[in-house]
């Protein structure tokens, strides 16, 4: 297995670790990135500031976060482990190679390509507040800048964010959210498990053109019932998350997302 | 402010620099000229960024949930990062007695400095070349007692095990052995954690 993508299933067990030590809940995607990688990528990122954030959160509450020495034993064992796993990398890509390849070498010294880090910083993220809906989460994402900029380090790439975006916009299904929850009810239809009571979460990408893919639920409510939803998002497809930039462009950037659903549904 | 040239940061070395996941950070700076030195970039003051510890801070602790949770932390090498005890100081304040802050080392740096820092550092990966001075010379440019007091210091002052001593082959300057000499000399000196490796010639 190459060297990067050995690199990224350790750091990806570390993060599992973490969330599970902590009882967060973490929507780990199968890596499609054909070739090899730096280890690291923008939806690995995400994951961690993700991580973050929710470990923040429970130490606001007052609860203690479980991280220290947490995977002191894994490196050991995962290199020995991993070297003898086959690779399983599917020769589909969510990332363009233009993106993997933001890596200047200097001598012996691999500088790390710049990460595209929204998250920590916060006030691009408020970028995204007005098109935000209380039951979309976004919890990662993978912006391709224009092939003009050009940037050194993480720093660099935000402050080029910051002066030259206008909004993100964040995915949407076609017609909103009570389009959404109607198109959902109304192809369950009878056979809908009409005592299913609760919330579901449904964690998925939003594809640049538009289209689902990943989808998984996160917190189901029963076998059946979440089987007819996870098949109902294959069939769907959403406006993409948009990144408007001063100068007036839309570029579509793909976009992980978490949709809650309540059950019963109330349709309009 | 205290400022210093970087030319390199490599982020998810695992286990290479040091425990754990862990961020290398190269500084421009040298004493040595050694033939065969893999980041000459080093030798010339300057190339890099100019970083404070603040800004240095700022970039990798993005690593730190990775850092804490397989006690790791950054590695300072180059160049010779003891060059620069200040930043290191101040970049210790900044991120906490958690992460481990581990130098790639010749030592070949004054004793004071040696002293000074010892208290900051959690482990020490030391390139001693070879024991032998006129090897050391020949292959450095330099004189190696400096080195040999500075690791002696440092092994009675601290467990041993966060020392590891590397010990290359080096073409065309030492034999086999010539190693076998320094790793005798050195474990004697009670180095527990020494490592023989072969120089990459490009």
């Amino acid at each position: 297995m190459a060297k990067g993508k050995q690199t990224c299933k350790i750091l990806k067990e570390i993060r599992k670790q973490i969330a599970a030590e902590n009882d967060i809940k973490l929507v780990i995607e199968e890596c499609t990135y054909q070739g090899d990688c730096r280890g690291t990528c923008p939806k690995c990122e995400a994951e961690v500031r993700y991580l973050e954030r929710e470990l923040e959160k429970r130490q606001r509450m007052g609860k203690a976060a479980m991280v220290a020495g947490l995977s002191v034993g894994l490196l050991g064992a995962s290199q020995v482990a991993l070297a003898q796993q086959p690779d399983t990398i599917t020769p589909k890509s969510n990332y363009s190679e233009e993106l993997m390849e933001k890596v200047a070498i200097l001598g012996e010294i691999p500088i790390r390509y710049i990460a595209i880090d929204l998250f920590a910083h916060r006030e691009v993220m408020d970028l995204f507040a007005p098109s935000v809906t209380k039951n979309l989460d976004i919890v990662g994402f993978n912006l391709n800048a224009p092939d003009d900029w050009n940037w050194t380090s993480e720093n660099d790439f935000m402050e080029l964010v910051k002066a030259n975006t206008k909004n993100f916009y964040t995915p949407v299904f076609s017609g909103g959210e009570s389009e959404l929850i109607d198109f959902i009810s109304q192809n369950l239809g009878k056979n809908a498990d009409g005592n299913a009571y609760g919330d579901m979460e449904v964690a998925f990408t939003v594809e640049p053109n538009g289209k689902l893919s990943h989808i998984e639920i996160i917190k189901g409510i029963n076998e059946q019932l979440d089987a007819q939803v996870a098949a109902l998002f294959k069939f769907m497809e959403w406006k993409p998350a948009l990144w408007e930039l001063n100068s007036g462009e839309k570029i579509p950037f793909a976009c992980q997302c978490v949709q809650k659903l309540h059950f019963p549904m109330i349709t309009h | 402010m205290t400022t210093a040239k970087i030319f390199g940061i490599g982020r998810h070395r695992l286990t290479v620099d040091g425990e754990g996941v862990t961020t290398l950070v190269a500084f421009n700076g040298c004493p040595l000229r050694c033939k065969y030195c893999l980041n000459k970039t080093s030798w010339d003051m300057d190339k890099g960024r100019d970083y404070t510890p603040e800004m240095l801070f700022e970039e990798v602790k993005i690593d730190q949930l990775y850092f804490l949770a397989t006690h790791g932390g950054v590695t300072f090498g180059g160049g010779e990062p003891l060059l620069h005890k200040d930043f290191i100081k101040e970049f210790r304040a900044l991120c906490g007695p958690q992460w481990q802050i581990v130098v790639e080392t010749s030592l070949h740096v004054p004793f004071e400095t040696v002293q000074e820092m010892n208290e900051i550092l959690d482990g020490y990966i030391v390139d001693i070349k070879d024991l032998n001075p006129a090897i050391y010379l020949a292959y450095t440019g330099k004189e190696n007692p400096l080195v040999l007091k500075n690791l002696e210091w440092i092994l009675q002052h601290g467990d041993p095990k966060r020392i590891k001593v590397r010990v290359p082959h080096i073409p065309e300057y030492n034999t086999d052995e010539d190693v076998t000499k320094s790793v005798e000399r050195l474990k004697a000196m009670g180095v527990v954690e020494v490592e023989e490796f072969e120089y990459i010639i490009r």
